[in-house]
């Protein structure tokens, strides 16, 4: 009846008094990959030689979070594991990794940085390769580009040869004297390089009738340069108003939507708090809490506009893995073997830490390196398995020659 | 500009931030000074009165984010550690090319990742965004 039990404990109390209580991070258990979203942005640019003096408020701000992160690593990246277990070693690891980049943030050690995220890297099964340079053209390169965006611009003037610079200047006859089927499209010396490329293959009696429209000579045909071929063929879609060929990056899209729809769904929606921790991150803040979804609206949004115009959806972007100034096969570097959908920040960028810049004097040799991502590899939403997309091109590969082993077999 | 504007409106939700304050823009433009980087032109800053950041189609532009870094010019200017950019701020970029504003010829420049090479020049900042963000037919 009369049992005494005491109300507060005087140490706890005195505690109590003494600190003030911190909201946690919220635990949403995606573990480590929500500590790399909050983590790496900072780290990334932590990372570069600052004498940013002036953002004082902010400066505190971002220790205040990055303490915050680091009271919390043990429930974000280990959870509630036996400690027996060999998961809990592997969680222990990310977790004393983390914690030496946001020390090394702090403390300001630019160089320990990015070691600290190579090793992250590299503890996440990141492969770093030999890069192979290939000496690729100019005229190639912009045929790459040209192929990857869709032919959005004309070349510069400057581009032009001297040849085809003054045909244009000259004033359009109504009647050519040469057909389409005048010209041998193998003599333009760039067709060898754009054949490769499905989009413009696609556009070789286009390039014939441009050609005949110019009245450009048959014999003359081969003092043409990949950029002179490209002026010829986007002008002439400007003057017949029709629809340029469809890029790469627009198809890629569209491939990877249509066999990935549901996965990507499902990447959005388990992956949600990292999303809008992305968005907020650009100061676009979507609430959570009013009568319409508005991450689900964000969400269908940017599937169907992936659909209808194979745009790729804010926050994410494409990444080579060959790039483009490493490859030797110029019918693969566009493909969508080659194309990866990954999240910018931190992903893309990280793994773009090894790129050649002008002085290349980094703690890595830049010129050297480069990340190495599974070939069938389509999209990359953090480094856990279940963040990543595959796609089993070797499947597709049988879908294609299937209905022609049939014909064949029909026919024996 | 105001062509340009009613094109970023019309992007999808999520391809462009909120407007930046006064106070950050101003902080900024010290900011850049004072770490040796040309300051934000006055067409940028124009821009960054009505959106900050631009995320279209693989495109990126950058504007002012002292919180996250995400997108932040002064942060990536300084990340990019490019040597001869002494007259250079790059303003955005897309898979091959950076967008950046040249203070010594004040014009806009696209220029090839790569080997940095001038690829084109723009006196103004709409055509030169518009390049970038490739939304002539928008």
């Amino acid at each position: 009846m009369d049992k005494v039990w005491p109300r507060e404990y005087p140490e706890k109390k005195e505690s109590k008094m003494k600190k003030k209580p911190k909201a946690p991070l919220p635990d949403t258990r995606l573990g480590k990959e929500f500590v790399y979203m909050v983590l790496m942005p900072i780290a990334l640019q932590a990372s570069a030689q600052s004498h940013r003096n002036r953002y004082r408020e902010n400066f505190s701000a971002i220790y205040e979070r990055l303490r915050d992160l680091k009271n919390s690593l043990d429930k974000l990246i280990i959870g509630r594991v036996n400690k027996n277990t060999g998961v809990y070693r592997i969680r222990l690891y990310y977790k004393i990794l983390a914690e030496k980049l946001i020390l090394n943030i702090v403390s300001g050690n630019r160089s320990e940085i990015k070691s600290n995220i190579e090793q992250i890297m590299r503890s996440e099964g990141i492969n770093f390769i030999e890069r192979a340079p290939s000496p690729i053209s100019t005229e190639e390169k912009f045929i790459i580009k040209a192929d990857f965006n869709g032919l959005p611009h004309f070349p510069k003037a400057q581009d032009l040869s001297p040849f085809y610079q003054e045909v244009s200047k000259q004033e359009k006859t109504s009647s050519s004297q040469f057909s389409p089927d005048d010209y041998n499209i193998n003599d333009i010396p760039s067709w060898k390089a754009l054949k490769q490329f499905p989009s413009f293959r696609k556009t070789e009696y286009k390039i014939r009738a441009a050609l005949a429209e110019k009245n450009i000579s048959p014999d003359q045909i081969n003092r043409l340069n990949a950029f002179d071929t490209i002026h010829l063929l986007r002008s002439y879609y400007n003057e017949k108003e029709l629809y340029a060929p469809e890029s790469s990056k627009s198809r890629f899209i569209k491939f990877f939507i249509k066999h990935h729809e549901k996965d990507f769904r499902n990447y959005l929606k388990n992956n949600k708090p990292i999303i809008i921790e992305a968005l907020k991150n650009r100061n676009i803040m979507i609430n959570e809490h009013s009568h319409k979804d508005e991450y689900q609206l964000f969400v269908d949004n940017c599937i169907k506009l992936m659909k209808e115009k194979g745009t790729v959806p804010p926050l994410f972007n494409i990444h080579h893995k060959i790039p483009v100034k490493d490859t030797d096969r110029l019918d693969l570097v566009n493909s969508p073997q080659n194309l990866c959908l990954i999240l910018e920040v931190p992903y893309h960028t990280m793994l773009h830490l090894f790129d050649s810049n002008n002085n290349g004097s980094t703690i890595f040799d830049r010129r050297l390196k480069r990340v190495e991502l599974p070939q069938d590899i389509i999209f990359f939403g953090g480094f856990d398995g279940a963040s990543c997309i595959y796609h089993n091109y070797a499947q597709d590969k049988t879908k294609n020659i299937s209905p022609i082993l049939k014909t064949k077999q029909g026919r024996d | 500009m105001q062509a340009l504007l009613s094109k970023i409106k019309n992007l999808p939700f999520g391809s462009a931030g909120t407007a930046a304050s006064s106070l950050h823009i101003i902080s900024m433009q010290q900011d850049l000074k004072f770490n040796n980087l040309p300051t934000m032109p006055n067409e940028f800053v124009e821009l960054l009165h009505h959106v900050n950041t631009i995320n279209y189609d693989g495109a990126f532009i950058f504007g002012i984010n002292p919180n996250s870094y995400f997108l932040d010019i002064l942060s990536e200017n300084l990340r990019l550690e490019l040597s001869d950019s002494e007259n250079l701020l790059i303003l955005g970029h897309d898979d091959f090319e950076y967008l950046a504003y040249n203070q010594k010829d004040n014009c806009y420049q696209i220029i090839d990742k790569d080997d940095m090479k001038v690829l084109e020049t723009y006196s103004r900042l709409p055509e030169a965004l518009i390049y970038m963000l490739k939304i002539e037919n928008e």
